[in-house]
Formats: C-alpha cells, sequence, structure tokens
C-alpha cells in the first residue's frame, strides 16, 4: 500500500466514523423510529363532547342548519386527534357503511375535524357544488378545498384529500349528553407512511 | 483630513492596490443589472429591521392571557410568540412599522431575486465562467423560501399555524421516511413540542440568514472576480473588452441613491400599508382555521400546486407510498429548483458551445433558451394563479371548479404554446433585424453612388 493511498483511506474512514457519530444528536430531536405517537387518540368509548370552554353537548343542541366543534372533555385541545365537528343530517339520508350501523344515534354524527390532506382544520359546512350535484352541504377544508360528505361517512367528493374523514361514533346517554362510543376508524390528520396499516407497527 | 485617513487604513491593511482596483471597476451602464442591487439593499433592511424585532420577540408557545391594549383580544388566551407579535404591532414604539417593513421587505427581496433571476437566464449571463455564481444565487433563492415562510410562522396567529400544519402534512407526505422526517422536525407529532419554536427561531433568525449572507458575499466577489457581462454594442464591442462607468465617481453615488430609494419605499410600504394584521387572525389552534387564507406571494406557486393534484394517494397493499401533498408541496418545488440548477449544463451540452462569454445575448439571440424559458415560466405562473382561484370566485364569481378544470388543463397545454409562439417571436425579430441591417446597408451604399455621381 502506498502512502497515498493509505492516508486517503484513513481520511475516508475518519470522515465516515464523523458522519457516523452525528447520528446520535440527530436522533435526539425527536421519534425518529418510534410513529406510534401519529396514531394517538385522546377518545374513547364513554368520553363526553364538550365545547371550547369546557362545556357539555346536549344531543337536543345540535340543529340540522350547522356545524359544532367539540372536544374531548379534559383533554388537551391543541392535539391534532382532539377536535371534531359535529353535525344532525336527516336519518333517511344517512348512507354510513355497514359496519357502521348505529354510530349516528338521532342522525348526529363526528368526524374528525383535520383535514387529511394538509391538516388545517375544516372550517366551512356549505354547499360544495352545483346545486343540481349535491343540494347538500358537506365539510369544506379552506387550505385546499377538500371537501368531505357528512352523510356517506365523510367520503371525499372534492378537493386533492386522498383519505375519507376519520369517524368517531357516537352514542347518546341518559343524561341526553353527547359520548364517543369509541374511537376513529382511521388515523386522525394528513396522510403518511403507515396511514392505512391499521395501527402502529 | 481625508487623505490622511486613507494613509493611515493604507500603512496599516495595504488597501491601496485594492481599493484602486475597486474603485476603477467598471460597472455596465443598463438598469436590468440593478435588480440584484435591489435585492441586496432589501436584505441590508431585513437584517436591521428583524435585528430591532429580535429585541421585543419571544420565541416560546407558553401559554399567556393578553392584557395589552388591543382590546378585542384582552383576556384571550394565546401563545407568548403571538402576544408578543400583538404587543410589538400595538405597544412598542415604532414596532408596527419596523414590523410591517421587515414583512415588506421580505416580499420585495424575493421579488428583486427572481426578476434579476430572469434577466440572467434570458441575456445568458448564466454561462462560463459564471455557472457558480449562478447556482449560489438559484440556491439564495431557495434559501430565501423558507426564510421567508418561517418568519410569519414565528408569529404564531392563525394563518400561520395552517401554513405549519401545510407544512407538516407535506413533510409527512415523503414516501416512507416521511413519518419520521416530521417528528424529527416537530419534535412529535404536529403541533410539536416545546422546542419547535426555538428550533424555527434559531433557523429564520442565525441558520439561514447566515447562510444567505455568507452566499451573498462569495456572489459578489466571484461577480467581481469574473467581472460583469456586457450588452452588445455595435462595433466597439468584444469579449476582451469592457465597457462602462467605473465605481467611482460614477457608479457608487448612483448605487447609494438606489439603496436610499429602496429602503424609502420598504419603509414607506412598512408605514402606510397594512400587510398581515395578525391581531385579526387571532391565535392559531389547532382545531381552528379560516377561509380565504393565502401565503405570502412567493409561496403562492405551492398552495397552487396543492390544489391541482386531483384526490389520490398511492397506496401499496397496507402502505401509502405517496400521500399526496408530496406531488404539489414537495415534487414541483424541486423539479422546479432540479431545473434552474442543471440549466447551465444543460444547455451547453446540447448546443455544445464551451466557450467563454463575457458578452450577453439579447434573448432573440438565442430563440430555444428564450422560448423554454417563457414556456417554463408560464408553467410556474399558471400553478401560481391557480393558487388564487378562490380569490377570484370571491371576486368574479367565476366558478371555482370550473377554474381548476381549466387550469389544469392550461398547465398542460400552454407551456407548450407560449414555447412555439416565443420562439417564431425570436426568429421574425432576427430576420427584421436582418432585414434593417441590408436596408441600411443600401441605403448607405446609394448615398455614397449619388454623391460621386454629383
Amino acid at each position: 500500500m502506498t502512502r497515498k493511498r493509505f492516508l486517503k483511506g484513513a481520511a475516508g474512514a475518519a470522515g465516515a466514523a464523523l458522519g457516523a457519530a452525528l447520528v446520535v444528536p440527530a436522533v435526539s430531536l425527536g421519534p425518529a423510529l418510534d410513529t406510534e405517537s401519529l396514531y394517538y387518540s385522546p377518545w374513547y368509548r364513554g368520553r363526553r363532547l364538550v365545547d371550547e370552554n369546557g362545556r357539555p353537548y346536549r344531543a337536543d343542541d345540535i340543529s340540522t342548519t350547522t356545524f359544532y366543534t367539540a372536544y374531548p372533555e379534559n383533554v388537551d385541545h391543541e392535539v391534532l386527534a382532539a377536535p371534531i365537528v359535529v353535525v344532525r343530517i336527516k336519518p333517511d339520508r344517512i348512507d354510513l357503511p355497514a359496519s357502521r350501523a348505529g354510530w349516528a344515534p338521532e342522525g348526529i354524527l363526528a368526524y374528525s375535524k383535520i383535514c387529511t390532506h394538509g391538516g388545517c382544520a375544516i372550517s366551512e359546512y356549505r354547499k360544495p357544488l352545483f346545486p343540481p350535484t349535491s343540494p347538500e352541504p358537506a365539510f369544506v377544508c379552506p387550505c385546499h378545498y377538500s371537501t368531505f360528505d357528512p352523510a356517506t361517512g365523510g367520503s371525499v367528493i372534492y378537493g386533492p384529500a386522498g383519505r375519507n374523514l376519520p369517524q368517531l361514533p357516537l352514542m347518546i346517554d341518559h343524561a341526553g349528553e353527547l359520548r364517543a362510543a369509541g374511537d376513529f376508524n382511521d388515523p386522525v390528520g394528513p396522510s403518511f407512511w403507515g396511514v392505512r396499516s391499521g395501527g402502529p407497527t | 483630513m481625508l487623505s490622511r485617513f486613507v494613509r493611515f487604513l493604507d500603512e496599516r491593511t495595504g488597501s491601496a492596490p485594492f481599493a484602486r482596483k475597486a474603485l476603477r471597476y467598471l460597472f455596465p451602464d443598463h438598469w436590468s443589472f440593478l435588480l440584484g442591487e435591489v435585492a441586496l439593499y432589501a436584505f441590508i433592511v431585513l437584517v436591521a429591521t428583524g435585528v430591532y424585532l429580535t429585541l421585543f420577540f419571544h420565541p416560546s408557545t407558553a401559554v399567556t392571557t393578553y392584557h395589552g391594549s388591543y382590546a378585542p383580544l384582552r383576556g384571550m388566551q394565546m401563545t407568548e410568540a403571538y402576544r408578543s407579535v400583538v404587543d410589538i404591532s400595538f405597544d412598542v414604539k415604532a414596532g408596527l412599522l419596523i414590523r410591517q417593513t421587515h414583512h415588506w421587505a421580505a416580499d420585495v427581496f424575493v421579488a428583486a431575486i427572481v426578476l434579476h433571476l430572469m434577466r440572467v437566464f434570458f441575456t445568458g449571463a448564466f454561462r462560463k465562467p459564471r455557472e457558480l455564481t449562478y447556482v449560489i444565487g438559484v440556491l439564495m433563492l431557495l434559501l430565501t423560501l423558507p426564510e421567508g415562510y418561517l418568519g410569519y410562522s414565528l408569529a404564531d396567529d392563525l394563518l400561520s399555524g395552517m401554513g405549519l400544519a401545510i407544512g407538516y402534512a407535506v413533510a409527512l407526505s415523503f414516501p416512507i421516511i416521511g413519518a419520521n422526517l416530521a417528528l424529527l422536525i416537530w419534535g412529535g407529532p404536529f403541533p410539536g413540542d416545546g422546542t419547535f419554536w426555538s428550533r424555527m427561531y434559531v433557523m429564520h433568525v442565525f441558520v439561514l440568514p447566515i447562510l444567505i449572507g455568507t452566499l451573498l458575499a462569495v456572489h459578489l466577489a466571484l461577480v467581481a472576480s469574473r467581472h460583469h457581462t456586457q450588452f452588445r454594442r455595435k462595433d466597439r464591442q468584444s469579449e476582451r473588452r469592457i465597457l462602462g462607468i467605473p465605481a467611482f465617481p460614477g457608479q457608487a453615488p448612483r448605487s447609494l441613491a438606489l439603496f436610499f430609494s429602496v429602503a424609502a419605499v420598504l419603509f414607506l410600504l412598512g408605514g402606510l400599508v397594512q400587510i398581515n394584521p395578525v391581531w385579526l387572525w387571532g391565535p392559531y389552534h389547532v382545531g381552528e382555521s379560516t377561509n380565504g387564507a393565502q401565503p405570502d406571494w412567493y409561496l403562492g406557486w405551492l398552495i397552487g400546486a396543492l390544489r391541482l393534484v386531483p384526490h389520490f394517494d398511492v397506496v401499496i397493499g397496507d402502505r401509502t407510498l405517496v400521500p399526496n401533498p408530496f406531488w404539489g408541496g414537495a415534487l414541483f418545488p424541486m423539479v422546479v429548483f432540479g431545473a434552474l440548477f442543471i440549466w447551465p449544463w444543460l444547455e451547453r451540452r446540447v448546443t455544445g458551445d464551451r466557450r467563454a462569454h463575457n458578452v450577453l445575448d439579447r434573448p432573440r439571440d438565442a430563440p430555444w433558451r428564450t422560448a423554454i424559458g417563457a414556456g417554463f415560466l408560464t408553467w410556474v405562473f399558471l400553478i401560481f394563479f391557480a393558487g388564487a382561484a378562490d380569490r377570484i370566485y370571491v371576486f368574479l364569481g367565476i366558478s371555482y371548479i370550473s377554474q381548476i378544470w381549466a387550469y389544469r388543463g392550461l398547465v398542460i397545454v400552454a407551456p407548450f404554446i407560449v414555447l412555439f409562439v416565443t420562439r417564431k417571436v425570436c426568429l421574425a425579430l432576427q430576420r427584421a433585424e436582418a432585414i434593417e441591417a441590408e436596408q441600411e446597408q443600401a441605403e448607405h451604399e446609394a448615398a455614397r453612388a449619388e454623391a460621386a455621381a454629383t
């Protein structure tokens, strides 16, 4: 081995070692390999729906003319899976997948408020398309106009979103208050590698 | 007095030969060479106003209650970051002026860079021996985008939070590694852990400005060492001859006047024209958003691209290989900047022209380059305008959905039409010039013949 080749090899090894050493501080930046937190949801069966001031929602509060933002009781509102939109639709219009029977008591439905495209909050409940094609209001995200139909399980009817809006099953307790009847059917928020894999792996 | 000062400096630094050379440096005498200077002066205003803002801004997401002088927000829960920006706007004397000037300067800075880039591209100024200068310039443009994005995101108002959510979705959308990437950047799932604001802050006020400033210095040093390019002038021009006005006493006062003008315009804008009134947007919460949201203009092309892509995720089995935001938010800018970076080498390979060029082309002199550049610009700007389709719907009532379909067609067809037409125009201009020259020559000869006859 010549001296030149030896020095080149040594420099290469030193550079590689330095590069490898940089990985350690870099992984401290966040949970690099553990993506479990992306599947987190604070909702479970029995959790009450409250408004932004912590007041519980009663089923009678929900009218068909507008939408309501609700949060899980006693949970930080700044968690992506916390905010939901609640609407009431005439039961004969509701067309949910068979597996979601009973998710909409009295025609009241709840969906994640976070758009599955860009992660913005849905802030509109309006007629998204031309009246002859879609006379009923739907959820619209103001960032890129993804539009989700609450009557058919949050399906995408317009805009760039690639996944339906996750739905939250509801129930009405003996006091007439709204409670979650379980967790969302799907992870909340924008899509990623494992979003359709059924949970953290 | 002056000569004593100069001697003092020279004896201690040996700077006289350098100064003599610098003062005699010849600047080309054409307005389009000032676009880069406008960007430079906007950068100086940005640094100056930015330093002032750091004296009052708190990069913290600790929750606090507002008690300042803007009544509609009083008693509201908000982060320290947002509160300090509202305080800068209402309770710091001259705070609003400086904040708005900073914001305007950012918009002008990027605009000036883009115009400068267009000048450099369409005149072929990027050719040998100036490819490095060009690449560093494109790199600076690339860095200004996250710099500006982080700047308005730091305020933690409702609009900036929505922008960050989209940024998070784009990070998540990278194939395979997206989830890990986003979690590393945000320190956890959106809206991130407590360290995220300090990360944005140090990038915005330290890392990116230092990178831009350093590249700026290298860019200017390279310009001076290879010397400016020259427009062709009749008869007197050659590749080895430099015509222009000297740095002193010619260009220096001009340049100084330009600096003062840029600063004056930016401060006038900052003082008179409202920009990003964060107190009207309110603080950001994950569960809130507002309609009619638009980013600053230099990110408009990305929102347009995100809105134009039809709804699909690329799924293999139970794995989501390409989530939708990747196309518009990541791949599209990568393609645009990739094309900008490789252009000088691409052109060289196709034309086989390896010579050094100090004399500029006029756009018509290189019809293919001009045509491709115009088509490329059309493509990017149509996507930019698609991002404003919702505003057009509000102002003119043209259906948003029809507009999006029209843009989807236009972004595919229009660039090629523009390319074809531009090339024809260039060739026609060349022909017209040849005819004109011929005519001139003939007139000359006729006049000479007439003179000889009499």
